[in-house]
């Protein structure tokens, strides 16, 4: 398996998609999946931003599968994109998961004609082009108030960074969601404490968040990121909440599921944060795949008594296989 | 205050709109706190949950129409032009990108009024919004001609729009379109009839200056053809071919900075397509921050008064 890049195709992820466990074994095991295809597509593009993609990556997978209708196409679906969009390698393997993108697509990130470095509407299932900060939740309620307007079902999700509340548009934006009524809106704030490669709090700080975002009107919530059965509860709790625009604020760890790039360990030895952007080098890379790989396999054992097949893609030859590493 | 604004080229434009918007349920018009100066609360009258009142908060203005587009309606966005185009720029941009169409008002374009000064007066909305691709930008000449371009955007257009709107009463020297005038998207029309040269102009101001020079210019029995070309960066070649035949010294006015404006946009497309021929052609810009004061001494101090232009335009006609 040395000097292989892995990736678990469709039909494998479908052993977990159909198979009869509970919903957050079941999180667990997709969220583990998309992690390894997130690692593997931005090594093979060469770049790309893998510490936010794996913070978001269980708010991606819980919203994407749990919360809100596959269908893609009326102005009935339900909507999530993410504001801060440099995630989009976590939202492509998602993507890709559900079957609206194909493998030729996520081996061809950040590629002419393949998958964009930020996200695009020209791919399926994306919603809106965003990349430049502080536009999402702007864009988000003009849905929300054109699906209304248009009598369709509003369940919008909208995910921004925490370095992105730095600008002035995000305050401009929950002023006028809230004077307009727009309370159908739900953005989360993947809140990991790391913007680029330092603390959010170091660069601009921004100081108690729950106590300003209240005072702009909005229902509060903070929970953690990473836990399946706290979301579950807290999206439930929402839907009572019908008077106010909604905000949460997930406490996440910036690279979370990779030990080494997590931000709470790099932290404490370094005073910078290396894994912000570009593609982890050989060494580095090969020893993050080989821990997701671990954990894949445990899991898929403990969950589906079953060993997924993992996928190499060496130039142009492809070779499917179990890889007895646990 | 009893003031009748029905001929201003604000008034007309909020009237069509009002018109365009009983057939078609798919406008929404968005405002950043100045409805005011275009009467747009007409609008909201006749169709209160058509209008977004969004404050003086243009960015988020823009990307909610941006939301709201992509929903398939089409959104109208008003501001002053020197706000919306420049502040919300990379809004715009970004809206566009996502191949919707919205139609955005750039309110107060141009030199006069110009008693607010430079934060006001837009000189800069052509060349901020021209090099965004998948977009159009018009500036009408008079409230005929607006309800005809406001038409064809809302109607026949693909691209986003820009529509440049003068604030203001017209002129008395202004010249009137023709009862059956029919707007040609990149096509002018022509006002005055003239001989070897040509003023190609835009909106209400810089066709009065047309008007007024080219009328200098016939007592000394040399005439001066005036066209007027509401479409602003994009140009039908048969008809730019058609205008420029038989013509020696051209002369493009531009409400706008020196850089980037109609001119500069107009002489690329010229020289791109080969259609010069050794003409002359003479920019006749602002280059400068815009001045504040009465419009009359706004004017002179810009060298666009039409004794600065006569002089300008002669140095140009007597080097034959």
């Amino acid at each position: 398996m040395k000097n292989k890049i892995y990736f678990i195709e469709k039909k494998e992820i479908n052993k977990i998609l159909n198979s009869k466990i509970d919903i957050f074994a079941k999180a667990e095991l997709i969220s583990l999946v998309c992690r390894l295809n997130t690692l593997s597509m931005i090594k093979k593009a060469g770049s790309g931003h893998l510490g936010t993609s794996m913070s978001a990556m269980d708010l991606m997978v819980w919203i994407k599968f749990f919360l809100q209708k596959k269908e893609i196409k009326d102005l009935n679906r339900d909507i999530f994109f993410s504001s801060k969009g440099h995630d989009a390698p976590a939202l492509y393997s998602i993507l890709y998961a559900l079957g609206l993108i194909s493998l030729e697509n996520i081996l061809n990130l950040r590629r002419l004609n393949g998958l964009e470095g930020h996200p695009d509407i020209k791919t399926k299932g994306v919603e809106a082009n965003t990349g430049s900060l502080g536009m999402g939740i702007s864009k988000a309620k003009g849905i929300v108030w054109a699906k209304k307007y248009l009598k369709k079902r509003r369940n919008v999700i909208v995910l921004t960074g925490d370095g992105e509340l730095q600008e002035g548009q995000i305050f401009e934006s929950m002023q006028t969601t809230f004077h307009q009524k727009i309370n159908d809106l739900i953005v989360i704030v993947d809140h990991n404490k790391i913007q680029s490669s330092q603390y959010v709090k170091n660069i601009i700080d921004l100081l108690d968040l729950k106590k300003k975002f209240k005072s702009f009107g909005w229902h509060v919530e903070r929970f953690d990121g990473h836990n399946f059965k706290t979301m579950h509860k807290i999206f439930k709790k929402l839907t009572n909440i019908k008077n106010k625009p909604k905000i949460l604020i997930a406490d996440t760890i910036k690279g979370k599921g990779i030990k080494d790039i997590e931000h709470t360990n790099v932290m404490k030895n370094n005073k910078r944060y290396e894994w912000h952007a570009g593609a982890p080098n050989d060494k580095d890379y090969f020893a993050f795949q080989m821990e997701l790989i671990k954990k894949i396999n445990k899991s898929t054992k403990k969950y589906l008594n079953i060993n997924l097949k993992f996928l190499s893609v060496t130039k142009n030859k492809y070779k499917t296989e179990v890889l007895e590493i646990h | 205050m009893v003031n009748n604004k029905n001929n201003w080229i604000t008034n007309s434009f909020t009237s069509e709109l009002i018109n365009l918007a009983k057939k078609n349920k798919k406008i929404i018009l968005l405002d950043a706190d100045l409805a005011d100066d275009a009467d747009l609360y007409r609008f909201k009258k006749k169709y209160p949950n058509r209008f977004i009142q969004n404050g003086i908060a243009e960015q988020d203005m823009v990307s909610m129409a941006g939301g709201i587009s992509l929903m398939g309606l089409l959104p109208v966005v008003n501001s002053f032009a020197s706000f919306l185009t420049s502040r919300a720029n990379e809004q715009i941009f970004n809206n566009a990108s996502e191949n919707t169409k919205i139609i955005y008002i750039s309110l107060y374009s141009g030199l006069l009024p110009a008693g607010a000064g430079k934060s006001h007066q837009s000189i800069r909305d052509i060349s901020l919004l021209s090099n965004i691709p998948n977009f159009k930008i018009y500036h009408p000449y008079n409230s005929t001609e607006v309800k005809k371009v406001l038409s064809h955007c809302i109607n026949k257009e693909k691209s986003n729009c820009a529509i440049r709107l003068t604030i203001g009463p017209p002129y008395p020297e202004q010249i009137n379109l023709k009862n059956n005038y029919k707007f040609i998207d990149g096509c002018g029309t022509t006002l005055i009839k003239g001989k070897k040269y040509l003023i190609i102009a835009y909106g209400q101001l810089m066709i009065r200056q047309a008007i007024k020079v080219s009328n200098l210019f016939k007592k000394k029995k040399i005439l001066i053809e005036v066209i007027n070309m509401p479409s602003i960066n994009f140009f039908n070649e048969k008809w730019v071919n058609k205008i420029l035949k038989n013509k020696s010294k051209i002369f493009l006015f531009d409400e706008h900075y020196k850089s980037g404006g109609f001119a500069d946009l107009f002489l690329s497309f010229v020289n791109e397509n080969k259609l010069s021929h050794n003409k002359v052609f003479k920019k006749i810009a602002i280059d400068k921050f815009p001045a504040c004061g009465q419009p009359e001494e706004v004017l002179k101090e810009h060298k666009l008064d039409e004794k600065s232009l006569f002089n300008t335009m002669n140095k140009v006609i007597t080097n034959d």
